[in-house]
This record gives structure tokens, C-alpha cells and sequence, in this order.
């Protein structure tokens, strides 16, 4: 060999050398030892639970595997449950918090105070006030850890399974975890994971996985400060140039009642519909169903939009479904489930119904079969 | 070494050449948007070019955006393919290297010759961008409104701005390193370059697939976008860390194996 060979061999070597050592980091992170944490279930979960008044600030991720189809009135919802959103919150008290969605060329901003809700739209360059509580799809502030695991222990039910998870750090926090098994054969969810603070209870990562075991959606956090934002950061300006509009509760009753203006029973399929603040619209043709974690909701949709839906979810994979004489096609996804329906007949007579949640396709099937059994009811 | 390879890349007129069709793409879509006053829908990329049509100050942001997918990298895959292959297929560099310089000394004035190129681009795109800008549409520096709602100062604005352009010009030097290494290894220029831009559709590719998300904190283009967080308030410097560490990264391990290979090559041409 000789000596311009060898030093080649030699430079290749400490060139590879430092090569391996830097992919294989990241593995070795991974692999390094957990904190051992060890808490009690049972009482991590009552501290979880009693954790509603912490303040906080991060930076997040919400990832979901759940492929719902693009449907017109579904928004953000789908991607939040089909995709990767990064999220920024700010917490200070449920009264006050301000949580950004950032998108790869924008932000929503949403803030909440004693005023209202506002909204910031930066592509559509318009700040939005919303005065009382509106109805709509779960937001990326609903799914974030803490709000997610707190909402999800509160429906455990005693025949359900609660267990010690594996500790793990979650934004640098040596994090208590623990394990739900839900009971109920009608649910899609299997499993529920969360792991939190032992020392304030701040639940920091909630891994919900479907019935088959697999991880069908994440909430954690990537980076996080257990302190009170500053007050500033809560209040939303408005731009000069951006576009103001104030909006109420009300005025999303009454596009509801236009909708569809339809009421729905007390019970289907068996389960009963849920009280405030869905019982003041199941007149307006939007109502939830169930219990624990097998919920289910209806929602009438309009004319336009309900042949729209109709359409997006028959061309997006949705299955043919035989419901009486009714058109029906049904969307089986890892965590969530739906059915969109029209009843036959022509004209006015004729609705459009999505069914969809947590819950197995056999039980939303009956719930349609008992729409079109019971006929719409006029409020 | 360094001010040979500088006053070089300086007097080769397709230093100049490059540079201005860089500046000539974000003008021409400027121009169609005066004229047209169509702006892109909100929301669909390039980020900010659907709000030019508003405030022309924010121009310079929208031209880092049109060029950063594409033409910048074409460019820094171009000058660091062209740097030692250039040199070996022009029969140059063995009378480059009978000089008493190191071959390592030669590969560093190189990698800066790429830096400065870059820099300078990054730079040209961003002050013609300005003054297509504010010449072409309503202009209003002290009124631009971030992504967040909030809105910035002139001179928060002229910060942001130069922290973009230097955040951008970071982010082209991993594709650099990658043109300079494949330089070490053919005498085709066009060999590295077009390896580099391989590279870099592979990476582009793979971000978007959530099959790889295992890797795709790894990917050199992964944060290539960070820097519209720097228009956001406050602005979170997460993912901007990463993709400078990750550049630097990239600029080590690739300049690293340059190395090994170029400084006990058999230079022949």
C-alpha cells in the first residue's frame, strides 16, 4: 500500500468515524434511559383532572392518522385529524389564552378573553370577534394535550381499564404516564394514553390509538414554559388594514335553523342525546349521541352543501350502505367513523344527514336507520 | 488563496449572469402583478406574494420565497459543481495546486468563494425586489403587518428582512457542501451539480411523505421554510435553530468528506 493510499485510508476512516457518530445520535438520544417516574394511576389522573387553572406556553404538534375524507363543512378539522399542525399556545386561565395554528405560508390566531373569542386570519388578512359560545367542530385548542386529557378522564367509566404507563420526557419534562382501556365494544378507541407533570399534573402528551392498537392521533408538546404569558400577548390587534367583523351565537343558531330546521330525536340507536350545549340545537338539526368515549354526532346539512358532502364522500372511497330507500355511504376511518345519508323523496321533503364519530359503522347505521324509522319532526 | 478564488468568482461573468436572472424572476412576476393585479389566492405559495398587491414593502419576503423552492439552490449547485470539477475538466487545477497552498486551504477558499456567491445573491434578490416593489405597488414600510397580525416598524421590518436573507442564505449551504463534495469526486461539472440537485429532490420529495417522517427531521430542506417565522410575533425560534444546527451540519460532514477525498486525490488534469 502506499503512503498517499494509507493516508487516504486514514482520512477516510475519521471521516466515516464522525459520520456514524453523528447518525447514530439521535438513536442514542432516543435509547437513553427514561426518567424512572412512577406515579399512581388513579391519582395522576385526579391531578390531570385538577390541573384546569394551570398556566403554560409552547410550542406543539397534533398529528392525526385518521384520513377523513376533505368534506366542505369539516375545515381544519380534517386536516387536524389527517395531518401534522404545529400550534403555539399561550395559557394563562381557561378565560384567557391565546392558541396560533401556523400553516406553511400563514397563521390563525385565535384568542380567548372575557370579551369573546377573536380570531385572527392572516390569508384572509381579517380579524373576527365572536361574542358567546359558538357552535363548531373541535379546533386545534380543543385537541391540545391538557384540554384533550382532561376532557377524555372526565368520560372513564369504573368498568374501564386504568394502568401505569412508562415514564417518558415530553419537552424536557420527566413525564408520569398512564394507560386507559376503554370498556365499551361500541367505541373506536382502544386505547388512551397520557402522560403528565408528576410534580403540577400539566398533562404534556395524549396518544389516542383505535381498537387495532395503532396510534391514530398525538397531541404533544415540543417545547414548554409552565410560566403565566405575558398579558400582551393575549390581546389581539387589529391592523389598520385588515378587515374587522364581529360575529354572535346567535347568528350561527339562526344560519342552523336555516340549515335545516329539523329536530331530532332524544335517542338513537339506542343512546341518548346530550344535554346543553347541543340540546338547545337538536331542534336545529345538530345534536351528539352516547357517552364515554362513543360519541357521535348529527348534523342536518343544507341543500348545496349536503349534495356537496354527499358527493365528496361517495368519490373520496365512501362504501354504499343499504339504509331503507335512503342514498348512503359510509367512511370507516382508524378512529373516527362516518355516514352521510339522504333520505329519498323530493324537493323540501328531502334531507342530507352526516353522522360521524368515535363510535363502530354498525351503530351509526342504526343510528340512520332510526332517522329515516322516527321521520323528521318539524320543531 | 481566498482573495484569488473571491476575485475570481467576481470576474467570471456568469457570477453576474446568474445573479441577475435571479433578480429578473421575481421582477417579472412583480410586473405581471401590477399589470394583471391578479394576486394569488391566500394561502397558496409562494408565502406573502398574494399580499405584494397591498404593500410592495413586503416584496422582498415574497422574491426569497419565489427563488428559495428552485432557482437559488440551481444556482449554489452550479458555482459549488463548477468549483474543483470546473477547474479539472478546464485542465486548471493542477496548475492551481503547484502553488504552496494546501489542498485543504484551497477546498476552505473554495466553500467561502460559495458562501460570498450566495450571500451576494441572496442579498441582490432582496434590494432589487425592494425597489420593484415599492415602485410597482402601494407602499406602505411602516405598515406591514406580520403573520401573527401584529405590525412592525421600519426598522423591525429591515431587520426581519436581513435575518431572512441570512437565515435563506444558511440554508443554501448544505447544498453547497453536497455540489463541492461531488465536485471532488468527477471532472464533470455538470456531473456535480446535477448530483447535488438529485440530492435535493430526493429531499424535497421526501419531506412531504409521511412514510418518512422518521428522517425527515434530518432532511437538508426540511427547514428551509423557518425563516417565514421570522415574521410571525413573537417569533419562535424552534425550527430556525434547527435549520441553522442542520445546515452546519450538512456543511461539516460534506466539507469533511471533500476533504478526505480531494487532499490524497491523483490529480491528473
Amino acid at each position: 500500500m502506499t503512503v498517499v493510499r494509507r493516508q487516504a485510508q486514514r482520512r477516510w476512516t475519521l471521516v466515516g468515524a464522525a459520520v456514524a457518530v453523528l447518525c447514530l445520535l439521535p438513536a442514542a438520544v432516543a435509547a437513553w434511559p427514561q426518567p424512572g417516574v412512577t406515579a399512581d394511576p388513579v391519582k395522576l389522573r385526579d391531578q390531570i383532572l385538577r390541573s384546569a387553572g394551570l398556566p403554560y406556553q409552547g410550542y406543539a404538534d397534533l398529528h392525526g392518522e385518521t384520513g377523513l375524507p376533505d368534506l366542505p363543512m369539516l375545515g381544519e378539522f380534517a386536516q387536524l385529524l389527517g395531518g401534522t399542525t404545529r400550534v403555539r399556545v399561550w395559557h394563562a386561565s381557561a378565560q384567557s389564552w391565546r392558541i396560533a395554528t401556523f400553516t406553511a405560508t400563514g397563521e390563525t390566531d385565535t384568542y380567548r378573553s372575557a370579551t369573546g373569542t377573536h380570531i385572527w386570519d392572516f390569508e384572509r388578512n381579517l380579524l373576527t370577534q365572536t361574542v358567546g359560545e359558538a357552535v363548531r367542530l373541535p379546533s386545534a385548542a380543543d385537541l391540545m394535550a391538557p384540554d384533550l386529557a382532561r376532557r377524555l378522564l372526565r368520560e372513564m367509566s369504573p368498568a374501564d381499564r386504568l394502568e401505569a404507563a412508562a415514564a417518558r420526557r415530553v419537552a424536557g419534562v420527566a413525564a408520569a404516564g398512564l394507560r386507559w382501556i376503554p370498556s365499551d365494544p361500541d367505541t373506536t378507541v382502544g386505547l388512551v394514553q397520557v402522560w403528565a407533570d408528576p410534580a403540577t399534573g400539566l398533562p404534556l402528551r395524549v396518544e389516542v390509538a383505535s381498537r387495532a392498537g395503532r396510534t391514530a392521533f398525538t397531541s404533544h408538546f415540543l417545547d414548554l414554559d409552565q410560566r403565566a404569558p405575558s398579558a400582551e400577548l393575549l390581546v389581539p390587534s387589529r391592523p389598520s388594514s385588515a378587515g374587522f367583523s364581529v360575529t354572535t351565537a346567535q347568528d350561527v343558531a339562526s344560519a342552523l335553523r336555516g340549515v335545516g330546521a329539523t329536530a331530532l330525536p332524544a335517542t338513537l340507536a339506542g343512546r341518548q342525546r346530550l344535554a346543553a350545549p347541543a340540546e338547545a340545537l337538536a331542534g336545529r338539526g345538530v345534536a351528539a349521541y352516547g357517552a364515554g368515549v362513543s360519541l357521535f354526532a348529527v348534523v342536518t346539512l343544507p341543500g348545496r352543501i349536503g349534495s356537496q358532502s354527499l358527493q365528496a364522500v361517495h368519490e373520496g372511497g365512501g362504501v354504499t350502505v343499504a339504509i331503507g330507500g335512503a342514498e348512503a355511504y359510509e367512511m370507516q376511518t382508524a378512529l373516527v367513523n362516518a355516514l352521510i345519508m339522504r333520505t329519498p323523496g323530493t324537493g323540501r321533503n328531502r334531507r342530507t344527514y352526516l353522522l360521524a364519530g368515535s363510535v363502530t359503522a354498525e351503530v351509526l347505521r342504526q343510528a340512520g336507520a332510526d332517522l329515516l324509522a322516527t321521520g323528521q319532526v318539524r320543531p | 488563496m481566498i482573495f484569488v478564488e473571491l476575485r475570481k468568482l467576481a470576474r467570471r461573468p456568469r457570477t453576474w449572469v446568474s445573479i441577475a436572472l435571479l433578480c429578473l424572476l421575481p421582477a417579472l412576476v412583480a410586473v405581471f402583478l401590477a399589470v394583471n393585479r391578479i394576486a394569488p389566492r391566500p394561502g397558496s405559495e409562494p408565502a406573502f406574494l398574494f399580499a405584494v398587491l397591498a404593500n410592495g414593502a413586503l416584496f422582498p419576503a415574497a422574491a426569497l420565497a419565489i427563488v428559495l423552492p428552485i432557482f437559488l439552490p440551481v444556482a449554489v449547485a452550479v458555482v459549488g459543481g463548477d468549483a474543483i470539477a470546473g477547474e479539472a475538466s478546464g485542465g486548471t487545477l493542477r496548475y492551481l495546486l503547484l502553488r504552496p497552498v494546501s489542498r485543504t486551504r484551497l477546498l476552505v477558499a473554495k466553500l467561502i468563494s460559495l458562501t460570498v456567491y450566495t450571500g451576494l445573491a441572496v442579498l441582490m434578490v432582496a434590494v432589487t425586489s425592494y425597489v420593484v416593489g415599492v415602485s410597482l405597488f402601494a407602499s406602505q414600510p411602516a405598515a406591514v403587518v406580520t403573520v401573527s397580525g401584529t405590525t412592525l416598524t421600519t426598522t423591525e421590518l429591515v431587520l426581519r428582512i436581513a435575518a431572512a436573507m441570512g437565515y435563506v442564505g444558511v440554508s443554501m449551504l448544505g447544498v453547497g457542501a453536497i455540489a463541492l463534495f461531488l465536485s471532488t469526486l468527477t471532472e464533470s461539472a455538470l456531473g456535480a451539480t446535477l448530483g447535488a440537485l438529485a440530492a435535493l429532490i430526493a429531499s424535497q420529495v421526501l419531506v412531504t411523505l409521511d412514510a418518512a417522517g422518521s428522517v425527515r427531521p434530518y432532511l437538508p430542506t426540511r427547514y428551509w421554510l423557518a425563516w417565514i417565522d421570522l415574521f410571525r410575533d413573537p417569533i419562535p425560534w424552534r425550527d430556525i435553530e434547527r435549520g441553522l444546527a442542520l445546515q452546519a451540519v450538512y456543511v461539516a460532514v460534506f466539507l469533511a468528506m471533500a476533504w478526505a477525498n480531494f487532499t490524497t486525490k491523483d490529480v491528473k488534469s
